[in-house]
């Protein structure tokens, strides 16, 4: 028994697990460096507007992949991610409507009757300061509820209706605030980023390649996060919270940081979206987008986060497309696909692609190595 | 002697049921003592009140003399070295045998969850600790797919890592054949060189092998207290709890 847990985990690899995990780690580095490539590669294959729009999805996948770390591993169901999204968006927007204004009071605040620019806009006159509010506001909002919610030990289907609230409060508090952020019809006509002009080329490859770098780098760092001790802690809370707090961890501290994190980068998403879309406005802020994010990671297939990047891309280019041909048709295809992904794949996108990926290693390594089983190596990497 | 736990007056109350009544007691450091009583005596309840898992309406229980747990949350008993094993094996399944001790015997704080490695010291523990509860060669496997023996001594692995000062057992025998029951007492003895042992139990052959000092509840009262053949001998535990038989067993 002195062989000690380190010696025989060594053993257990060389019984085995190397081959996998070497391919495995192989594989991965091939497909990142061809969704690198492909990224790259975009904005040389497509035109202007569709450009555009592969920005806007990677900023819905950002905050996609936020919601995997508190839903996929976490198991905390959110419905006010299209709301943090929005919060992000709009700190973005009052920088881009100030720029606009020249500097001056927006016009929307003189129709409707407001003297000189309100304080709480003033800071906005700065793009860090406003690029820091699209994470910092719903990062500490969320991080602060979740406090509150987790510490009561609020859990499971109630937390979901807390957020929900959250989100219905927020709507109406900004179609409410006509002047401070022009309430229904909310912040739009913006012109130009550090000079350059949005709706022309450099505008439109600006702001994807923002959203790219970010997506990636979300990518690789929630992707290192999850695969670390933070990762697997999320989902012993997950599988035993009262357990884990006997081990001397706070499980509500955990909850509210991951809650935090998961808003934030929803924040920095919209920060990043609403100056390739113009406009943002209560509508986006509502609990049928944050449903709809649910929907792109449960489709793209929890606990992996590249599932929900890829999840993401795929139903918004879809429902794109579809959107063109019949608006109506597609909520209901939307709906069918969740309900399918929830019933017959619970694994997602990712998961399909993980066991075909798997059965055909598994064929060429029964071809060269016969007689090894054991796939526990492959379900966390 | 000295006192690593000390519960005084310890009161519980479920919805007007008086399910601890006013309690007394001395855990000696480093010893075994076992709560012995019929169902519904009160001694998972005193458990769950030491480590924090219910409120109690009055009392105090006091670590070495000196802090009062009352008030603390239960991560903040655990931290404080009270280590709470329940009865039912509660690991994590998805988690492999090394997973789960490393978990267990990290630094619980969120920044170094996040950032720092486990140190050298913490990986001897987890090497030191699955070697002693015979786990070693299984380092990789799923906790779920473990044997329910093993997930039991797991879970206790989990708790020794973190070195605590009391180790609070609920039936730790309980699904267990007879060889797992005597194998199981030779190991808590081992066990019990590197924490105060403060278990439930209602075998009383294992009681009399690992017991140093044994208390008996009723009805949320502490009956009496000594060895396990003087608390055998005590008309008043034969008369609530032990019968004949376990007089004889006791005197066996």
């Amino acid at each position: 028994m002195s062989a000690g847990i380190g010696a025989s985990a060594a053993a257990a690899e060389m019984a085995g697990f190397t081959p996998q995990s070497g391919r495995w780690a192989q594989a991965g580095r091939f497909w990142t460096l061809l969704a690198v490539a492909a990224l790259a590669a975009a904005p040389f294959v497509l035109g202007p507007f569709q450009l555009s729009l592969l920005g806007q999805f990677l900023c819905f996948a950002i905050a996609a992949m936020g919601l995997d770390l508190l839903w996929g591993y976490g198991g905390m169901l959110s419905l006010a991610q299209g709301t943090f999204f929005s919060l992000g968006a709009y700190a973005m927007a009052m920088y881009l409507k100030l720029v606009a204004s020249g500097q001056a009071m927006p016009d929307f605040m003189g129709w409707n009757g407001v003297r000189s620019l309100p304080a709480f806009w003033v800071p906005f006159h700065s793009f860090a300061f406003a690029l820091f509010a699209s994470a910092a506001v719903p990062g500490m909002l969320a991080g602060g509820m979740g406090l509150l919610i987790f510490r009561q030990r609020v859990r499971g289907v109630y937390f979901a209706i807390l957020t929900q609230a959250f989100a219905v409060v927020a709507v109406t508090l900004f179609i409410g605030a006509q002047g401070m952020l022009g309430g229904f019809n909310g912040i739009t006509d913006f012109t130009t980023l550090f000079g350059i002009a949005l709706a022309r080329r450099q505008g439109v490859l600006l702001l994807y390649a923002a959203s790219a770098v970010a997506a990636l780098a979300v990518c690789a760092a929630c992707r290192r996060l999850v695969g670390g001790r933070f990762g697997r802690l999320l989902l012993a809370i997950r599988d035993g919270e009262s357990r884990v707090r006997y081990l001397g961890y706070d499980p509500a501290l955990f909850k509210a940081f991951t809650f935090a994190l998961a808003s934030g980068l929803a924040g920095l998403g919209g920060a990043l979206y609403v100056g390739q879309i113009g406009i943002i406005s209560p509508s986006a802020m509502g609990v049928v987008p944050s449903i709809e994010m649910v929907i792109l990671v449960a489709i793209g297939g929890r606990g992996t986060i590249v599932g929900a990047l890829i999840g993401a891309l795929i139903v918004k280019f879809m429902e794109n497309g579809l959107n063109t041909l019949d608006p109506a048709g597609w909520q209901y295809l939307l709906g069918g696909l969740f309900v399918l992904a929830v019933v017959a794949f619970p694994r997602g996108i990712a998961g399909i692609a993980t066991d075909l990926l798997r059965r055909r290693a598994g064929r060429r390594r029964a071809a060269d190595a016969p007689g090894e089983g054991g796939a526990s190596a492959w379900t966390r990497s | 002697m000295d006192a690593v736990l000390t519960v005084e007056g310890l009161s519980v109350v479920f919805d007007g049921f008086h399910a601890l009544r006013g309690v007394d007691l001395r855990v000696c450091r480093n010893g075994v003592h076992a709560l012995i009583g019929p169902n519904g005596a009160g001694k998972t309840t005193l458990l769950d009140a030491i480590c924090g898992r219910v409120r109690p309406a009055a009392g105090r229980v006091r670590l070495d003399g000196r802090v009062d747990l009352v008030r603390l949350a239960e991560h903040r008993r655990a931290r404080l070295g009270i280590a709470r094993k329940f009865q039912t094996p509660s690991v994590f399944p998805q988690l492999s045998v090394r997973e789960n001790l490393e978990l267990a015997a990290a630094p619980p704080g969120l920044w170094a969850t996040i950032v720092r490695p486990l140190s050298p010291t913490a990986l001897d523990r987890i090497r030191e600790v699955a070697a002693l509860i015979h786990l070693a060669g299984a380092s990789a496997q799923p906790a779920g797919t473990l044997a329910h023996g093993q997930k039991q001594w797991l879970e206790i692995g989990m708790l020794l890592v973190r070195q605590p000062k009391v180790l609070l057992l609920d039936e730790p025998v309980a699904g267990m054949t007879g060889a797992e029951r005597a194998d199981t007492a030779v190991r808590l003895t081992e066990v019990a060189r590197r924490a105060t042992v403060l278990l439930v139990e209602h075998d009383m052959d294992f009681v009399r092998r690992v017991a140093d000092r044994v208390t008996v509840l009723h009805g949320g009262r502490v009956l009496c207290e000594g060895g396990m053949a003087q608390v055998a001998a005590d008309p008043r535990v034969i008369a609530s709890y032990l019968g004949r038989e376990g007089t004889r067993h006791a005197a066996g």
